[in-house]
């Protein structure tokens, strides 16, 4: 994989760019070969020699979404190792929707709420994204746990699940609001839900 | 317009094959031609009835916020106790597990899908959406004024939220093809949601005191709103966080 040219590589990183964007933009499903070739002024015989179809961009745009997380290049932190990380993962979220003036939601949402039941293959890329996703917020809560600083019955996993939908659900509203309000109401209200299971210094009595 | 009841009936069909087609692979996947096909109608009295597939996808639209207003929809937002608001929240893992997770929420699949362009339908769903909240926002304003929610909750916001996490978590539900994401999601949020409930006592106690008491009486630690007014849906998961 790693032989290629570099010029090669070059065009085929731009269609995958390209895509991206219009992926996000619009979804999928609205987006043609033709326009993403516009767009990243690539040839024909380029985009069916790196990805043959479609369905292969799609999976090699997830693949380099996934890769931006796994080596930190995504523009949102998902390392996460303070309460105010956590926030800013959250809210880092809605600062990068109103880069778009409120007009796209998330990018990986976008494109699972096309998925149908024919489209195993990039269900199961979009589920990997959020499971690495997921083990990010965990890995948080479990060292917070650890170090006493969580209640015991907190379940990291079902913390993690809430963070997500919270955010998806978030952005979602407020892309139809065209307003970051409905999505920094609904941080502020997860945000309070998991201070809770934080544990209180023990006053000295 | 008045239409003939057989062009009534016609013009239901399509608008209700149009919505299962529209929630099952969303509006762009969606051409009038597989409408036409599902529904048993004739092309030309898909054009009559809606012009093209823009006017058809604002009148589905405009039949959930009627639905939403004639509590005929397949959730009811409206809610007279905080059982009900439980209830409204849990009852979307059933909905979704009828498609076998395949499917989210139907006016959340037409919302994802919606861009720039597309002002009429985002303006549509945002009326559905306000419908909702509607519903949520009057319940919880009169638990607040009778006394039965924390004073410092913020209703309108509380609203937004259970909304968001509908939403997101029948999303997570969808790609994850799995219930188990959408069920933790929405039991933390249920979680989230009966720490503003108080007993009118538990509220004037919190005037007096300046201090809030998370739980009516009647719901010790261990059991579910819903138990307690033998609706019973949860066991007791959601309320383990008050034994601490």
């Amino acid at each position: 994989m790693r032989a290629r040219f570099v010029r090669g590589s070059d065009t085929r990183l731009r269609i995958i760019q390209a895509a991206a964007d219009l992926f996000h933009k619009q979804g999928v499903r609205a987006t043609s070969p033709d326009e993403i070739l516009e767009v990243s002024r690539a040839g024909k015989s380029q985009f069916y020699h790196y990805f043959k179809n479609k369905e292969g961009l799609v999976h090699e745009v997830l693949q380099w979404y996934l890769q931006a997380i796994k080596t930190k290049t995504a523009p949102l932190n998902y390392e996460i190792n303070s309460w105010r990380d956590l926030e800013e993962w959250f809210l880092g979220q809605v600062e990068l929707q109103k880069t778009f003036r409120m007009t796209r939601g998330c990018p990986f949402g976008t494109i699972g709420n096309e998925v149908t039941e024919n489209d195993e293959l990039i269900r199961q890329d979009l589920s990997l994204i959020f499971e690495v996703v997921k083990n990010q917020l965990v890995l948080f809560f479990v060292k917070e746990k650890a170090a006493g600083r969580l209640v015991k019955h907190a379940d990291e996993g079902r913390a993690a699940d809430f963070c997500i939908s919270a955010i998806q659900g978030a952005m979602l509203l407020s892309k139809i609001k065209r307003s970051s309000i409905p999505a920094e109401a609904t941080v502020r209200e997860a945000m309070a839900h998991l201070q809770k299971y934080v544990v209180v210094a023990k006053e000295s009595r | 317009m008045t239409l003939s009841s057989k062009g009534a009936v016609t013009k239901l069909k399509i608008l209700q094959a149009a919505a299962d087609l529209f929630h099952k692979q969303g509006v762009r996947a969606t051409s009038p031609e597989k409408i036409i096909a599902a529904s048993g109608a004739g092309k030309g009295q898909f054009y009559h009835y809606f012009g093209n597939k823009d006017g058809l996808i604002h009148e589905v639209l405009l039949g959930s916020v009627h639905a939403l207003e004639a509590g005929t929809a397949p959730i009811s937002y409206a809610c007279d106790s905080w059982a009900d608001l439980e209830q409204c929240i849990l009852t979307h893992i059933e909905f979704q597990k009828q498609y076998n997770m395949t499917r989210s929420c139907p006016i959340g699949t037409v919302a994802n899908e919606v861009t720039e362009n597309d002002n009429r339908i985002r303006r549509d769903l945002d009326l559905i959406f306000e419908c909702m909240r509607h519903k949520l926002v009057t319940f919880l304003v009169k638990e607040k004024s009778e006394g039965r929610m924390t004073a410092a909750a913020n209703a309108d916001e509380i609203a937004t939220f259970c909304l968001s996490m509908i939403q997101g978590a029948m999303l997570l539900g969808r790609i994850k093809k799995d219930s188990s994401p959408v069920v933790a999601s929405l039991e933390e949020a249920v979680t989230h949601l009966k720490r503003y409930a108080v007993t009118p006592r538990g509220a004037a106690n919190e005037r007096r005191n300046g201090r809030v008491r998370l739980f009516p009486k009647s719901l010790e630690p261990g059991m579910s709103i819903a138990a307690s007014t033998g609706r019973a849906r949860l066991t007791s998961d959601e309320t383990r966080l008050d034994r601490e």
